[in-house]
């Protein structure tokens, strides 16, 4: 893929005109060093009604005070994009209204993904104390001669006599470790503030100094109730750079492996919202079922949630020979207890009450946050990539994509439940039917990749996971870069807020169904 | 005096792993104590202690999952008297750190830590908690939780199978069935060296109040 | 107005909602338990084949183990999980000198079982069993020493 490369003085202009032609959807805006060259951007854009994939970017030389102009009024997800491209590369974008970092700490020196970063341990010890929150931010303003001027505009201030409160990083309905201020009046909430990277642990810069096997390694830790499908991601980017072809049999597994967990995952967002609810029998229900594909993955893979499965290549082990009964016997015991779901917990009049008509999402919100996965699919949006860029054997199956209209909880909720009965009519289709062969083939001891740069997405169980590779020819990337599938939902969090009681947050948060180590890397 | 073995039921002494450790804790514990009476006292209330301990919810990432698992229906906690988990560190008994623990997240946990009331334990689940596992060379993550708290159990795996998570808080059950709760010595050894100084605050910033003026 | 939508209707459909969870709870009560009781079934637990627990030296039938002090796995492992001590011997009769294992430990607290070592070692001289029973009071317990 080669992006196309703007000067910085057109920038603006021409990225207006793109969002006026139709490319309304955002995926990724990938920060990069590229040493003497400089820093700068690179952008990934579609088009969602021709389905047309475009990517420019932008370079800027001065590596003292880098500067590109913002793009967060044509695109709202760029608000947290960009502050993620400040944090790590130290870029700020003039225009945008709340220039802070997002995953470090505000005290922390340097910015990591720079190539010239001193790791050294003396310069940022672990530090005891509390960061102090800074409630006042200046925007950064770009001037006619392109100098850089502080203006002294008080932005994001909030107001004197509001209430505000914290909620997290430790807490049980935060779904992980993610802090939120809020400023309230009463009951209602006026203002999110959101805190992520109390579990930033760094993989893209690890991955800077590993070669690619040891990077598969990680990668199943990222979103760990996806980890067939970002390990998928991954293994076909490197196979489509290195012009490898996988066996049928592989292509076939790959694919079961891939519905089972998302099954799995889907589950499991059903016990949790539930017991954010306060309905605990449906989580020790949804808990009881997902041990049952626990185990069939434990028999092939060796791993209840870290599977380890999928190899540059292929697969690590064969199937074992009970695979397709045990299989199909999990398929029949799950269509019978779906119904089970819906009596103690969906149809419950308490559960309709707090989730109907709570936290919309309008579908132009949806594209313009770049909500994928059941959130996009619950406001209308046709956002699977298994349909609009199909990989594996997604175009030789049947399905339906489901999509619903409201964009409210229950919606969301109601997406992920018929998605299960989806799956299971997916490997339905493919279990008997299982091609002899290999289950992998052979490569290289060490993996180069050639020059160049390649990207990947497949449709994880939360939203559309890519993966970008940037290469100069050796055994580890130069920069690799993922795209998290819980930054958008946790971006559109502000919008959907509008209005809403504390009470809400919880059913909201719940179903928006976001996984923190995903968000945070 | 002869030495007191821990029993746990179904469960013989010697099949357990690290009994050396056990042994010279009792030892030292065991240094005066010649009261029968109060030992005998002190083994009803250890045996009441060590099957209800409750621990804090504390999950950060994938080992938060396993630790789920172990509280729903196949592997019931419940059945050893780790009946619920408690959401108020104050209130819990013992925190069960699973997950990576990264810079960020550090001076949060210690003061969770610092909230528990004694007695309270620490029990370092994962390969993140013991040593920052997969992320060693990573430069925002914690190389093991035992660099800010005093650990007492550590269960390797990653994640740790359930049943590995229950047989390590049978670990932890035999630890609490061989202190001393009466006595005026230090009831519990903490073989740690690490100072366990509470976070003191110092840096709040003091901004004037835009009502207090209109006062 | 139908009567789904009146007062009354609303509060019995409200309850008859309620009614039916609790009759589905009330079947469950009778179903067989699906809860594994585990100290009590060690000896007859199924733990699949597969499941990676902990790194260890299959010995052959003289009671040696096949590790020819390479170093490859150490080189691999993503964090410095195995640390190699190896020394050269001299054999007197060929005159040629070869690596020999002195020491091979293996740091269970941070291995994350990604299988790459086991991947690469030319001779199968380690595997992965699984014995998960492996928790103890003392970090430097879990360095464990694999050759014997």
């Amino acid at each position: 893929m080669n992006p196309e490369f703007i000067d910085i003085n057109d920038f603006r202009a021409r990225m207006e005109t793109l969002r006026r032609t139709g490319m309304n959807f955002l995926r990724d805006i990938i920060g990069m060093d590229w040493g003497e060259e400089g820093l700068g951007a690179i952008y990934s854009l579609e088009n969602t009604s021709t389905g047309q994939v475009l990517q420019t970017a932008v370079r800027c030389c001065d590596r003292e005070k880098p500067s590109i102009p913002t793009v967060c009024d044509l695109w709202s997800v760029a608000e947290l994009y960009e502050r993620e491209v400040y944090d790590f590369f130290g870029i700020h974008f003039a225009g945008h209204p709340d220039m802070r970092r997002l995953y470090l700490r505000n005290d922390w020196v340097g910015h990591p993904l720079r190539k010239d970063y001193n790791e050294d341990e003396a310069i940022n010890p672990i530090r005891m104390e509390n960061e102090i929150p800074e409630d006042v931010q200046r925007p950064y303003e770009l001037a006619e001669d392109a100098e850089m001027e502080i203006s002294d505009k008080l932005t994001n201030k909030i107001h004197g006599d509001q209430y505000i409160i914290n909620i997290g990083p430790q807490h049980p309905a935060t779904h992980g470790v993610l802090r939120f201020r809020l400023a309230l009046d009463g009951e209602e909430i006026r203002k999110i503030d959101i805190h992520c990277g109390y579990i930033h642990r760094g993989i893209e810069k690890m991955s800077e100094k590993m070669t690619y096997p040891q990077i598969l390694a990680l990668t199943d830790r990222l979103d760990y109730l996806s980890a067939h499908q970002n390990r998928h991601a991954l293994c076909m980017c490197i196979e489509k750079a290195m012009g490898i072809e996988i066996t049928d049999r592989t292509q076939y597994i790959r694919t079961i492996m891939d519905e089972l967990q998302r099954i799995d995952s889907h589950l499991l967002f059903l016990s949790c919202a539930a017991m954010d609810l306060g309905a605990i029998t449906t989580f020790i229900y949804g808990f009881r079922d997902r041990e049952k594909i626990l185990d069939i993955f434990e028999e092939v893979t060796g791993g209840r949630l870290i599977q380890n499965y999928n190899t540059i290549g292929g697969v690590q082990y064969d199937i074992t020979p009970d695979f397709a009964k045990k299989v199909k016997e999990f398929c029949q015991y799950q269509k019978g207890k779906l119904q089970e779901y819906n009596d103690v917990f969906t149809n419950n009049i308490i559960t309709r009450k707090r989730m109907i008509g709570v936290g919309i999402l309008s579908y132009d919100d949806a594209i313009s946050y770049g909500c994928t996965g059941g959130t996009g699919r619950a406001s209308g949006w046709a956002c699977d990539v298994r349909k609009r860029h199909p990989y594996a054997l997604y175009d030789k199956v049947d399905f339906k994509e489901i999509i619903y209209k409201n964009g409210d909880c229950y919606d969301r909720f109601l997406v992920r439940l018929d998605e299960i009965v989806e799956s299971i009519h997916i490997i339905e289709q493919l279990i008997d039917n299982i091609p002899e062969g290999d289950y992998k083939v052979k490569t290289k001891p060490i993996i180069r990749i050639p020059e160049g740069r390649y990207s990947a997405s497949v449709e994880g169980s939360r939203g559309e996971f890519g993966v970008f590779i940037e290469s100069k020819g050796d055994k580890s990337p130069y920069r690799i870069k993922f795209r998290p599938m819980g930054l958008p939902l946790v971006a559109a969090m502000h919008k959907i807020l509008k209005g809403a009681k504390i009470a809400d947050l919880i059913a909201i948060g719940a179903t928006l169904d976001y996984v923190i180590p995903d968000i945070d890397r | 005096m002869e030495m007191k073995k821990p029993a746990i039921k179904s469960i013989p002494y010697e099949e357990f792993k690290d009994n050396e450790t056990l042994e010279k804790l009792l030892n030292e514990l065991n240094k005066e104590r010649t009261n029968v009476i109060v030992g005998k006292l002190d083994d009803i209330i250890n045996w009441g202690r060590s099957n209800s301990l409750w621990s804090l919810t504390f999950a950060t990432s994938c080992c938060g999952i396993e630790f789920m698992a172990v509280g729903a229906a196949r592997y019931d906690f419940a059945r050893f008297g780790f009946e619920v988990t408690r959401n108020s560190p104050r209130q819990a008994d013992l925190i069960m750190v699973a997950g990576t623990i990264t810079h960020k997240m550090a001076p949060v946990l210690k003061r969770l830590y610092d909230q528990m009331a004694e007695p309270k334990y620490v029990v370092a689940v994962g390969g993140c908690a013991i040593s920052g596992g997969p992320f060693k060379g990573s430069y925002h993550v914690l190389n093991g939780v035992d660099k800010i708290l005093p650990v007492d159990v550590y269960i390797p795996g990653c994640p740790p199978r359930p049943e590995a998570m229950l047989y390590g808080m049978m670990q932890l059950q035999r630890k609490v069935k061989i202190e001393n709760f009466f006595g005026d010595k230090n009831r519990k050894h903490n073989s740690n060296d690490i100072p366990n100084e509470p976070i003191i605050v110092t840096n709040v910033p003091i901004t004037p109040n835009e009502n207090s003026e209109e006062q | 107005m139908e009567f789904k939508e009146t007062y009354i209707g609303r509060i019995f459909y409200g309850m008859r909602s309620l009614l039916i969870g609790l009759h589905t709870t009330l079947k469950e009560f009778f179903t067989k338990k699906v809860t594994e009781q585990y100290p009590e079934n060690r000896k007859t637990q199924h733990i699949s084949e597969r499941h990676r627990a902990m790194l260890y030296m299959p010995l052959d039938e003289n009671g040696n183990n096949k590790c020819i002090a390479c170093g490859l796995c150490a080189n691999t492992c993503p964090n410095g999980t195995i640390v190699i001590k190896t020394k050269t011997v001299t054999d007197e009769e060929t005159g040629k000198s070869k690596k020999v294992l002195v020491d091979y430990t293996y740091d269970l607290g941070s291995c994350m079982y990604c299988q790459l070592c086991v991947n690469v070692c030319p001779k199968e001289a380690i595997a992965f069993n699984n014995h998960f029973e492996n928790a103890v009071f003392d970090r430097s317990k879990l360095f464990i020493k694999l050759n014997k």
